[in-house]
């Protein structure tokens, strides 16, 4: 009974969270699905936007700052990229390594190029934290040939 | 291809309600055929097949994405177990409102919301609100390396912000994930994104354990310029490992507990800082940069170096890198280079990179790294590109380590005719 009366609960304050949500939409217009101009690779978004847009700019760095502008606006990535380009380094399930797919773009920022077999032991000592994200839970079927 | 846009055009159809649209369909055939040796000599041949494609109604409200790569080996089996594997990426149906940015989406996606960057079997949404807030929630079964069965697993969450366009953008998050129906991961997270001036931004997220109850992660970026031609970069991260490796699903990511035998120490903390210091010219850009990684166990570890690169979208790359990492210990000596050019020439492009590594301490018995590669590419058609690369690397691990790697790429799009309106009949009004 008791548990009855919670979902209960928990129903109707879903229904009115949502009747909330409803009401509170704002009723402008979404931003659009693809940039509406061509852009060319590494672009600089500052040179035409002056807003939060400007952070988007594919600067040097874009590499180890790229994950914030993905945990607030990813529909903004979306404007340019396919799910497809951040599935070649972030997946579930990878076997090739994303610099191997792309040695014919050497200004990519991607960690595991050349000798990476060497390298990973010193990275993992470094930062752990750093390889983590992509290795941590998914992604490390590979790794697990040694590390089970 | 037919079969494939037919398969894509029917499912749309059948899914979805209307019918008098026209079906957008554009996608991206990858194929890969790679040649390498394994460390006990066994000849691999593996060919993959990459395919992506997202169709959809003109108005975008409706579309289906999908994401996957399947793998045959050619010779010996690369991983020691099947000739052949494959993963499905991602496979979802979405709907896109023309207001307030609000969406829903049902099927395997990548979440991407504060504290989550997450695949998961399942369904999202989420809406702009007034006052610049903006709302979003997910949940379904996450999409993890498999250690003991999906049964009771599930993964849950949300993120709400507030912000003002221009100057700021703050958001809380919360995620839960069971793991056979037991709290696997409980965080809750702040990101942030300030702009105060011009020239000035500082963006970052802070990671909360809610079952170790302690600050696991903490990662803040800040950006001052450009002043005429310089950028400064400021780069703050700190780790609580006791709070941060709680789980995992591979061992090199275990902690030393007395229930647990991992490589990694509880009670290890990281904090790093990072300064670079960017000069742009033009298409060329000058940098120096200095990272301080500070351990409270394992002591401290420098890493420093600088960079050239020239970049044009037309002509091709190119650069030089050298750094080097200095730490307490031996084994995190080393100094590390690296030249790439890149060049376009009409509808041929080359490329050769080559990185060296020369390390304090041996390992192996070898105290050098070097990895020299040669790419070609040459565009069949405005669709269609064929590309070789080869690989040669001489290590502490291969004496001489050649790969080769063939690729094709096949961009498609295809619009099927909307229907044509029904005719109306003379005489009737």
């Amino acid at each position: 009974m008791k548990n009855s009366a919670s979902k209960i609960l928990v129903l109707v304050m879903l229904t009115a969270a949502l009747a909330v949500v409803i009401v509170a939409c704002v009723g402008t217009a979404s931003m659009a699905t693809k940039h509406p101009v061509a852009v060319e690779k590494m672009p600089l978004c500052s040179a035409c936007h002056n807003d939060w847009r400007a952070a988007l700019s594919h600067t040097t760095d874009f590499g180890t700052r790229h994950k914030f502008s993905a945990a607030q606006q990813k529909r903004a990535c979306n404007l340019c990229h396919n799910d497809s380009f951040c599935a070649d380094c972030h997946a579930n399930k990878e076997e090739l390594k994303p610099s191997d797919k792309y040695k014919d773009s050497p200004e990519r920022t991607m960690p595991h190029r050349g000798d990476y077999i060497s390298q990973h032991k010193i990275d993992g000592k470094i930062n752990p934290a750093s390889c983590f994200p992509c290795h941590g839970r998914q992604n490390n079927e590979r790794c697990r040939v040694c590390h089970l | 291809m037919r079969i494939l846009t037919r398969f894509a055009s029917a499912l749309l159809v059948l899914v979805l309600p209307a019918a008098s649209w026209a079906v957008d369909l554009s996608g991206q055939s990858r194929t890969y055929l790679q040649y390498r040796e394994a460390t006990d000599s066994t000849k691999l041949l593996p060919l993959y097949e990459y395919l992506d494609f997202r169709a959809g109604d003109k108005s975008e409200t409706f579309s289906f994405h999908f994401g996957g790569w399947y793998r045959y080996d050619l010779k010996d089996e690369s991983f020691g177990k099947d000739k052949s594997t494959g993963d499905l990426q991602y496979a979802y149906l979405r709907y896109r409102s023309a207001k307030n940015n609000a969406y829903a989406n049902l099927g395997r996606f990548v979440v991407n919301q504060g504290v989550a960057s997450e695949h998961l079997d399942g369904a999202a949404a989420g809406t702009d609100l007034w006052g610049g807030f903006e709302i979003s929630a997910y949940g379904g079964i996450p999409v993890e390396t498999d250690f003991d069965s999906r049964s009771g697993d599930s993964l849950y969450g949300g993120r709400i912000s507030q912000g003002l366009d221009g100057l700021y953008r703050i958001g809380v998050s919360y995620l839960l994930e069971k793991n056979d129906s037991i709290e696997f991961r409980k965080e809750e997270g702040v990101d942030l994104w300030f702009r105060p001036f011009a020239k000035a931004e500082l963006t970052g997220t802070m990671l909360y354990n809610s079952i170790t109850s302690d600050n696991a992660l903490t990662s803040l970026y800040l950006t001052l310029g450009s002043f005429g031609n310089l950028t400064l970069r400021t780069q703050y991260m700190d780790v609580s490992y006791k709070d941060y490796f709680t789980t995992t699903t591979m061992s090199a990511f275990l902690l030393s507990t007395p229930s647990t035998t991992g490589p990694l120490d509880p009670n290890e903390k990281l904090a790093l800082i990072g300064e670079e210091a960017s000069l742009s010219f033009g298409k060329t850009n000058v940098s120096v940069d200095y990272k301080k990684y500070d351990y409270d166990i394992a002591g401290s570890a420098d890493y420093y170096g600088a960079k050239v690169a020239y970049a044009d979208a037309q002509y091709g790359s190119s650069g030089l890198a050298l750094h080097r990492m200095d730490g307490e210990t031996k084994d995190l000596q080393y100094s590390e280079y690296r030249l790439y050019v890149s060049r376009k020439i009409q509808k041929i492009d080359l490329t050769a990179d080559a990185l060296m590594v020369k390390y304090d301490m041996e390992i192996n018995g070898v105290k050098s790294a070097y990895t020299v590669a040669l790419a070609g590419g040459y565009a069949l058609s405005p669709k269609t590109k064929v590309g070789v690369d080869v690989e040669y690397a001489k290590n502490p691990y291969y004496d001489k380590d050649v790969r080769a790697f063939l690729k094709l790429v096949y961009n498609f799009d295809f619009t099927s005719a909307a229907p044509a309106p029904p005719a109306r009949k003379k005489g009737r009004k």
